[in-house]
């Protein structure tokens, strides 16, 4: 018995016993737990054991271990067991592809380095001599952490870590496979076939390899380990592989990055701050590591288990794999065919084998149920930018007509009115609220400066913008006070310091500093973007003060320079003050001091109807049943700026969300058999808004109606963006994960990516919060199982003199219809199959 | 033959020094590109942060600041780079040090119990040996902090001293932490070097010998195989060394304690300092350890090489 005991190899046993649950892991997870890896709980009551008895208590993440998280919650309030297991996978990914490249690449160096390559070996020696005055894991470090590497997807990072961990680690590999190939060859069976006059490639794949070969398996299973324990190390460096978002301050400690999928490197990477409250948060790092302990374990142990067994000169495991290496080998499968007939057994075997290599790798992805039709979108595209719309303002006859066809084409689709009513109204103008950023539009302006008795009239759209209008104008037209001959802003400029020039209105009145802008970007995103920060966010290079201006004196005018700006339409908004934007020939003047200014604008228009969301419903076979109704919303702007009086432009990108979102209304009113989840198709208006938010349609969607949809259903929010232009090449996705329990994000994301991958589609996902600016998805998504933006929120080159119809990318919006469509049919958490 | 020797020591010296030369170099040109260089992406498409030209340029002024070693002037919270690196460069080196020390204090007794003395005892003990060896340095830092925290937490000293704290390097006592889980590693390695080492002398002649003659395994152990065993580990010297560097950057970012390894991490990562204060700090860290490690790992491979053949000849 006890000798019997003593042959059992016991590092292969163990290590072979750990890497089983290992694997399982990383091919079963669902079989190990049930939870979301990704579901976030801010607070709830847990279960815990105080003094024997199982108690409940309120707790705030992170949780504690407990009944229902067995080892506790990350620090988001994610389930820390769940996302070691799914972590497994992508941990073990990285590992793998490590691994394998170092092998791709040590493996011919070694062995030529061993058979007397001198060259081969000098290399080996250069990379080994080098990352000994470096430690890899600096290295490492340094090249991970730039910030192109921490925002790529998983799949993408894992290339970047097993091409950055190669590069500093093959070369330790090599010298090992070097010293084992340099021993082979000095074999007495070597030097006789050096003698029978065989060539050193017939020698090296005939006689090396199946020496060779048992030392690589056990240097694999090793290495594997070693890289392991590195991934470890730079996790508390916080690289990790895998995207990653700022966790923000309504949700705990704020201003970090945390990563979005399981992966057990990314669970250390707070250690060195939860270290400091260690003996509160312990869980925190004990799991974590003793995962990757247990891993580590496993796989040193097993590749020293196996080069126990290789030494053994009676090993069974050493005779399979050089008859694994006899039965893989491409020669010899071919002398089979040649004798099919008494090898037939072999070769069936063979091909089957074979046959479902490639079935796995090409299998033809699941094809779509329907079809995105670009040409019926771009039919829609031609309606929406036609010029007598001008645009498509809010409140203005361009955005009501625009409104309407919206609606009759739902119509004509067969989708029914959501409630009743196939939209809901919300006041385009309340001057009286500091909130409402209304839109106008100014017609005519002049601008006329007067330097030593010279007059030179400038007009607005040709030599300056018009972004704001002061609130007191919006008053006036809200309450039918507009001034006939309209409005007048006198002043007159005054050096002050080298970046700013003043201008001063009545002479009583304190003058206003200007401030120079910094750079057109800053502009742009201040002015021209939808749903970019503005106000108290804007840098102070933009700030624009406001003043303390006695009683009476109503009005105030701002001037902004910039150093370029580009020849676009703008739309006019009222705001706190007035403020125009010189270009060309007339900002060259103004820069100058001294020089009266004096500004007029014929009374501007107001808009003359309401904002209005134009909603769709197609009911689904969940509709009729009793009970929580599941709803699937889609959302898109469809409202743009004015271009009435700007020849030459007619914007065409900020209609194509709204183009492909009819054409997705289309294309699943005519599906055969309706979906499981119901669908709600909203159009925005009023999304060409600043901040603050509340003339934005996706805010009053979200403050009146939707308060009811969110309560009663639950539901997946999918937003359309824009389509980029030609120049894009990479569509924006942005994801945001369900809060509260039973919201299975992760599952769906991992669907999503699937499908992108299916679909080849070009990608970029976002996780992280500060691209949340694009009001609507902020807004719809709080109360969301989880929801998900495809395509643009904002491109620089919308509402220039080249956006157009013929720019719009047709792939770009072929891609993005599709994903939408396949999402929407196919993914199992939406088509109502479930995972 | 002297001359000979000669002649060949100092090409290979020669040959070392280039090759130190051209890391450095190599480790100035990587620390001079700026830290907010990057590939940002925005509105569908990638774009570099600063111009390659920029870069360039930045890399040039670095090599300039060093050459005239303005470099160590550069003030970093009060003190210059040199100053702050002098006493990281202390700091660190009573970790290795003391861990080395407690690492073979503590791995060669363990490969003496660990060693099977007859080759065919099993593999039950390789266990031991190997599982020391798969713990993450994070875990090690853990487990050493969970007990630290108990002890600092309940007022418990030894031989007067204490209750240490279990961050920081406010005093020498700040060191053990540090010292005892950088040593577990390296502890493991020696064990294992010492078994295995003494499993191949156990079936030599001279110990089959001697054992023969009725030496107890103590004497033969402290008569034939100690120096061996030595020898052995100081030739795996690199190879510990090479651990020991990786393990000294986690254990001292995860203790706060601030040697070369925890400061390389602060001027990499951190917003308070300004590119060029950052970049100029990480360069002469880096290069300061590299230095250091590169020399000591001649100087190790050296005596591998040269030195302990020729003494185990003689």
């Amino acid at each position: 018995m006890v000798h019997r005991l003593k042959r059992i190899n016991y590092p292969l046993l163990v290590g072979g016993v750990l890497l089983l649950f290992v694997m399982f892991a990383y091919f079963f997870p669902h079989l190990l737990t049930d939870m979301d890896p990704n579901v976030e709980e801010a607070a709830k009551y847990i279960e815990v054991r105080r003094g024997g008895e199982l108690v409940e208590e309120y707790s705030t993440r992170p949780f504690p271990p407990n009944e229902e998280n067995r080892f506790g919650s990350d620090e988001a309030g994610r389930d820390l067991y769940s996302r070691l297991i799914y972590g497994t996978r992508n941990t073990l990914r990285v590992a793998f592809s490590v691994v394998l490249f170092r092998m791709l690449i040590a493996m011919p160096m070694g062995i030529m380095a061993g058979m007397g390559v001198k060259t081969a070996s000098i290399v080996i020696n250069t990379f080994n001599t080098l990352f000994t005055a470096i430690p890899k894991l600096l290295i490492s470090f340094v090249i991970l952490n730039v910030a192109y590497f921490r925002n790529l997807e998983m799949q993408h990072s894992i290339w970047a870590f097993a091409i950055v961990l190669t590069v500093v680690g093959w070369s330790k590999v090599a010298a090992l496979i070097e010293d084992q190939t340099s021993r082979i060859m000095q074999e007495d069976f070597i030097e006789g076939e050096i003698a029978a006059g065989k060539s050193y490639r017939q020698i090296g794949s005939q006689n090396l390899m199946p020496h060779l070969i048992p030392h690589v398996v056990s240097y694999t299973f090793m290495e594997i380990g070693m890289v392991l324990f590195l991934l470890a190390q730079l996790a508390v460096l916080t690289v990790f592989v895998g995207p990653r978002r700022i966790a923000l301050a309504e949700s705990f400690s704020a201003g970090f990055e945390m990563a979005f999928e399981p992966e057990w490197g990314s669970m250390l990477a707070r250690a060195p701050i939860i270290i400091r409250s260690f003996h509160d948060r312990m869980w925190l790092i004990i799991y974590p590591a003793l995962t990757f302990f247990l891993a580590i374990t496993g796989f040193n142990l097993t590749g020293e288990g196996l080069r126990i067994e290789f030494q053994k000169r009676s090993s069974r495991v050493v005779s399979f794999i050089r008859q694994g290496f006899f039965f893989f080998s491409p020669r010899i499968y071919i002398e089979q065919w040649k004798n099919l007939k008494t090898y037939w057994r072999a070769v069936g075997v063979k091909t089957l084998g074979l046959v479902a290599v490639l079935l796995f790798f090409f299998f033809p992805p699941e094809p779509s149920m329907v079809q995105f039709n670009t040409e019926k979108a771009f039919e829609h595209l031609e309606v929406l930018t036609d010029e007598s719309l001008e645009g498509r303002v809010i409140g203005f006859e361009g955005g009501r007509r625009s409104g309407d066809y919206i609606i009759h084409t739902l119509q004509d689709y067969g989708l029914e009115p959501w409630q009743g009513n196939y939209y809901h109204e919300f006041p385009s103008m309340d001057p009286g609220n500091t909130g409402y950023f209304e839109r106008l539009v100014v017609e005519k302006a002049t601008l006329v400066l007067e330097k030593n008795g010279i007059k030179e009239t400038f007009h607005v759209n040709e030599d300056f913008f018009l972004p704001h209008l002061a609130k007191s104008i919006s008053l006036d037209l809200y309450e039918g006070n507009v001034p006939e001959d309209g409005y007048t802003f006198e002043g007159r400029t005054i050096t002050y310091e080298e970046d700013h020039i003043e201008i001063g209105l009545e002479p009583h009145i304190d003058p206003i500093p200007l401030i120079k802008a910094q750079g057109r970007q800053e502009v742009s995103r201040y002015f021209y973007v939808q749903g970019q920060s503005f106000g108290g966010s804007s840098p102070t290079e933009l700030g624009f003060p406001t003043i303390n201006a006695p009683a009476g004196v109503p009005y105030r005018l701002g001037i902004i320079y910039t150093d370029e700006f580009d020849d676009r339409i703008i739309n006019t908004y009222s705001h706190t003050n007035t403020h125009i934007i010189p270009f060309g020939e007339l900002r060259e003047k103004l820069e100058n001091a001294d020089i009266h200014i004096t500004l007029h604008l014929d009374p501007p228009k107001a808009p003359d109807y309401p904002g209005r969301n134009i909603m769709g419903f197609l009911p689904g076979r969940n509709w009729e049943n009793e009970g929580p109704r599941d709803l699937v919303i889609i959302g898109a702007p469809y409202d743009g700026f004015y271009t009435g009086g700007r020849e030459g432009f007619n914007p065409a990108l900020s209609a194509t969300a709204a183009a492909t979102s009819l054409e997705l209304a289309r294309a699943l009113s005519e599906l055969d058999e309706p979906l499981e989840k119901s669908i709600m198709f909203i159009f925005f208006d009023g999304e060409q808004s600043e901040f603050p938010f509340r003339l934005r349609g996706s805010f009053q969607y979200n403050r009146s109606r939707g308060r009811f949809e969110q309560a009663d259903f639950p539901y997946t929010y999918i937003e359309v963006g824009y389509t980029g232009n030609n120049q894009v090449n990479r569509m924006d996705i942005n994801f945001v994960n369900g809060k509260g329990p039973g919201r299975e994000s992760y599952f769906a994301r991992d669907e999503l990516l699937k499908r992108l991958n299916d679909l080849n589609v070009d990608y970029r996902m976002f996780y992280d919060n500060r691209r949340m600016t694009n009001y609507s998805l902020y807004s719809v998504s709080i109360n969301s199982e989880f929801s998900m933006r495809f395509g643009g929120m904002y491109f620089p080159f919308m509402n220039l003199r080249e956006d157009t119809i013929d720019e719009v990318n047709e792939d770009y919006m072929k891609d993005l219809g599709q994903i939408i469509l396949d999402t929407v049919t196919l993914n199992p958490l939406f088509n109502g199959e479930g995972m | 033959m002297k001359t000979e020797f000669a002649v060949n020591l100092g090409k290979k010296i020669f040959y070392q020094a280039i090759v130190l030369v051209m890391i450095l170099v190599i480790i100035l040109i990587a620390s001079g590109i700026p830290t907010d260089f990057n590939v940002y992406y925005e509105y569908g498409q990638y774009h570099w942060s600063m111009s390659l030209e920029e870069v360039r340029l930045n890399i040039f002024q670095h090599f300039q600041g060093f050459l005239s070693g303005e470099i160590f002037d550069v003030v970093i919270a009060g003190e210059s780079i040199g100053t702050l690196f002098r006493s990281a460069f202390v700091l660190s080196l009573k970790v290795l040090f003391g861990g080395t020390v407690l690492a073979f204090l503590i791995g060669v007794p363990k490969g003496i119990l660990d060693s099977r003395k007859r080759g065919k005892s099993g593999t039950f003990k390789l266990l031991q040996s190997y599982i020391p060896l798969s713990i993450p340095d994070v875990l090690t830092v853990g487990l050493v902090q969970f007990g630290a925290i108990y002890l600092y937490y309940n007022d418990i000293t030894f031989f007067g001293l204490g209750p240490i704290h279990f961050l920081g390097d406010e005093s020498w006592l700040s060191t053990i932490y540090p010292i005892i889980s950088i040593s577990i590693l390296p502890a493991a390695y020696m064990s294992r070097i010492t078994a295995s080492t003494i499993e191949d002398l156990y079936t030599k002649q001279f110990i089959i010998t001697a054992r023969g003659k009725g030496c107890s395994f103590g004497q033969i152990l402290r008569q034939h195989m100690m120096k061996n065993i030595v020898f052995e580990i100081l030739s795996s010297s690199p190879t510990i060394m090479a651990v020991m560097f990786s393990s000294l950057i986690i254990i001292e970012r995860l203790f706060y304690y601030q040697g070369l390894g925890y400061h390389l991490i602060f001027f990499f990562s951190s917003y308070s300092l300004t590119p060029e204060q950052a970049s100029a700090a990480f360069a002469v860290f880096i290069m300061g350890l590299a230095f250091f490690y590169y020399m000591l790992f001649m100087g190790f491979k050296g005596m591998k090489t040269w030195i302990l053949p020729k003494i185990k000849e003689s």
